[in-house]
C-alpha cells in the first residue's frame, strides 16, 4: 500500500512538472504534419506574405517581427498578460532581403532537451510547426530599427553570435545569460540593434547584448510575462522530474519561492518596442478556421 | 517487531513505477511550439506542371487527393524530372503531371518508378487560387510544391 502511495506521489510530481512545459513544447517529439496542416500553413503564410509585401510597397518595410500561437497559453498560467498579444508563444524576425530568400524568418528552436539552434525558415515552414491556432501577429519596427536589424543579421550575419550555443529552457529568465529561449533570443537581437543605434558598436554576442540591456537602462522597458508555477511543479523539477527543456534554476530564488517566474513573451517583445517608441505598426492575421490541424501525428 | 515505515525496496519499486507512468504522461503532453517540426523537411523547391487532363481531374477532385503512378524519372545533372500519370481505362486518356526538383530530393524521398503518389491541390482561403500541391505516399505527406512564385515557397536551414 505504501509503495502505491509513494508511486502516486511521484507520478503526480512527474505529471505536474510536465505540465509546466505545456505552452512551450517538450522538445524531443517528432511531429508529422498531414495534408490539412500543409493546407493551413500555406494559407496563413500566403496571407502574411501578401500583407508584408503590401507594407513593403507602401513604406519600404524590410524587417518585421512575427509571432505565432505555438500552443495553448492557459489563462490561469499567464499572470500579467502583457499586451493584447500575450497569448502568442513564439517569435521570429522576418527579413525581406535575406540570402536564403525573400521574407526568411530567423529564429531559435528547441531541438530536444537543452539543445537548440538558430534556423532560417521560409514563411510556410514557420507555420508548419503544428501551431495551436492559425493566427499570426506582425510587429513592424520603426525604420531605423529595421535598418539596423538588417545590417546586423543580413549583412553582418550575426544571428549565431546572438545565440552563442546557449543552453535552452522554455521559461528562461530574461535578465541573465544562464539560459535562453526563442523569445529571449529575439529580445537579445533587438537589444543589440538598439545598442548599435545608440552608437555602441563594439558588442557582438548575446552576452554583450545582455550586459547592455542591464547597464543601459533598457531593462526598464522590458515588461516580462509572469508564469505561475505550482509548488509541486517547482519541487518536482528540483528533484529532476519533468521535461528536460524546462528548468527554474536560472530564476532568482524569490521568484521560485513566490511561484511566479518572469519570461519573455511575444507580448513582452511588442511592448518593448512600443515602450521605446520604436513600434511602427502591429497587425493580427488569421485563417477563418483558426483551429489546430486535426491530422498531425506525434511520434516519440 | 514493528515494521519500519521506510523500506528501500518499496521506495525503489515506487520510483520505477512512477518513472514509467511519468514517461507515459510526458508523451501524452507532447505539443509543439518552439520545437522543430519534421514536417518542414517535406517542402522542396521545385515546380509542378499540369499536363493533359490533369488540371480538370484535380479541379474536379477539389481538395481530395488523386492517385498517379510514377512513369519516368529523368535525372540530368542536379535536376530531376518526375513524370506521373493516372491509371486510364481503354476509352480514356490518362492525365499527366511533371514535377521538376533537385535530384537529391528525389533520392531522399525515395521516389521510384512504378510507385503510386497521390496529389492534392492546396487552395487559398477563397477556394479559387492555387497555392501549391501536396504529394502523398500512403496517406503521408512526402512533398509540398508551391504553385506561386514568391508565395509560400520552401526553405529550412540551420544557421
Amino acid at each position: 500500500m505504501k509503495m502505491y502511495i509513494a508511486a502516486l506521489f511521484l507520478f503526480c510530481l512527474s505529471v505536474s512538472t510536465n505540465a509546466v512545459s505545456q505552452g512551450s513544447g517538450t522538445g524531443c517529439n517528432s511531429i508529422k504534419m498531414g495534408p490539412e496542416g500543409y493546407q493551413k500553413a500555406a494559407q496563413l503564410s500566403s496571407k502574411v506574405l501578401t500583407y508584408l509585401e503590401q507594407k513593403h510597397q507602401q513604406d519600404g518595410t524590410v524587417v518585421a517581427m512575427l509571432g505565432r500561437v505555438g500552443s495553448d497559453s492557459p489563462d490561469s498560467r499567464f499572470q500579467r498578460k502583457v499586451s493584447r498579444y500575450w497569448n502568442y508563444t513564439h517569435a521570429g524576425l522576418a527579413y525581406r532581403n535575406h540570402a536564403d530568400g525573400q521574407w526568411t524568418i530567423v529564429h531559435l528552436l528547441n531541438d530536444c532537451g537543452k539543445e537548440s539552434n538558430i534556423y532560417a525558415h521560409s514563411m510556410m515552414t514557420f507555420f508548419l510547426d503544428d501551431p495551436y491556432e492559425y493566427r499570426a501577429v506582425v510587429g513592424i519596427p520603426d525604420w531605423n530599427t529595421q535598418e539596423m536589424l538588417e545590417t546586423l543579421i543580413v549583412d553582418r550575419n550575426m544571428s549565431l553570435a546572438l545565440f552563442n550555443n546557449s543552453v535552452y529552457s522554455s521559461v528562461s529568465y530574461p535578465f541573465n545569460i544562464e539560459r535562453q529561449n526563442s523569445n529571449e533570443y529575439i529580445l537579445d537581437t533587438l537589444v543589440l540593434a538598439m545598442a548599435y543605434q545608440n552608437g555602441v558598436d563594439n558588442l557582438f554576442t548575446r552576452e554583450h547584448a545582455k550586459e547592455y540591456l542591464l547597464s543601459s537602462g533598457l531593462k526598464q522597458h522590458v515588461e516580462p510575462e509572469q508564469v505561475k508555477v505550482k509548488g509541486i511543479e517547482s519541487f518536482g523539477m528540483a528533484l529532476g522530474f519533468g521535461p528536460k527543456n524546462v528548468t527554474l534554476k536560472d530564476h532568482p530564488r524569490s521568484e521560485r519561492r513566490g511561484g511566479k517566474v518572469n519570461i519573455v513573451s511575444v507580448g513582452t517583445l511588442i511592448e518593448f518596442l512600443n515602450n521605446l517608441g520604436k513600434l511602427q505598426a502591429t497587425a493580427e492575421l488569421s485563417l477563418k478556421d483558426v483551429n489546430k490541424a486535426s491530422d498531425t501525428r506525434y511520434e516519440k | 517487531m514493528k515494521k519500519p515505515f521506510f523500506n528501500i525496496k518499496h521506495f525503489a519499486a515506487a520510483c520505477l513505477l512512477a518513472l514509467t507512468l511519468g514517461l507515459l504522461s510526458a508523451t501524452a503532453n507532447a505539443s509543439g511550439s518552439n520545437t522543430l517540426s519534421q514536417g518542414s523537411a517535406m517542402i522542396s523547391q521545385g515546380s509542378l506542371t499540369l499536363g493533359e487532363g490533369a488540371s480538370e481531374l484535380l479541379g474536379e477532385a477539389s481538395s481530395a487527393a488523386v492517385a498517379f503512378t510514377v512513369d519516368v524519372i529523368e535525372v540530368v545533372g542536379d535536376v530531376a524530372t518526375v513524370s506521373l500519370q493516372t491509371f486510364a481505362r481503354a476509352s480514356e486518356q490518362s492525365a499527366k503531371v511533371a514535377i521538376t526538383l533537385s535530384a537529391a530530393s528525389v533520392s531522399s524521398l525515395a521516389i521510384a518508378a512504378g510507385s503510386v503518389i497521390e496529389i492534392m491541390v492546396i487552395y487559398a482561403e477563397n477556394n479559387i487560387d492555387v497555392l501549391g500541391y501536396v504529394l502523398l505516399e500512403e496517406a503521408e505527406v512526402m512533398l509540398f510544391v508551391s504553385a506561386v512564385e514568391s508565395t509560400p515557397v520552401s526553405g529550412s536551414q540551420t544557421l
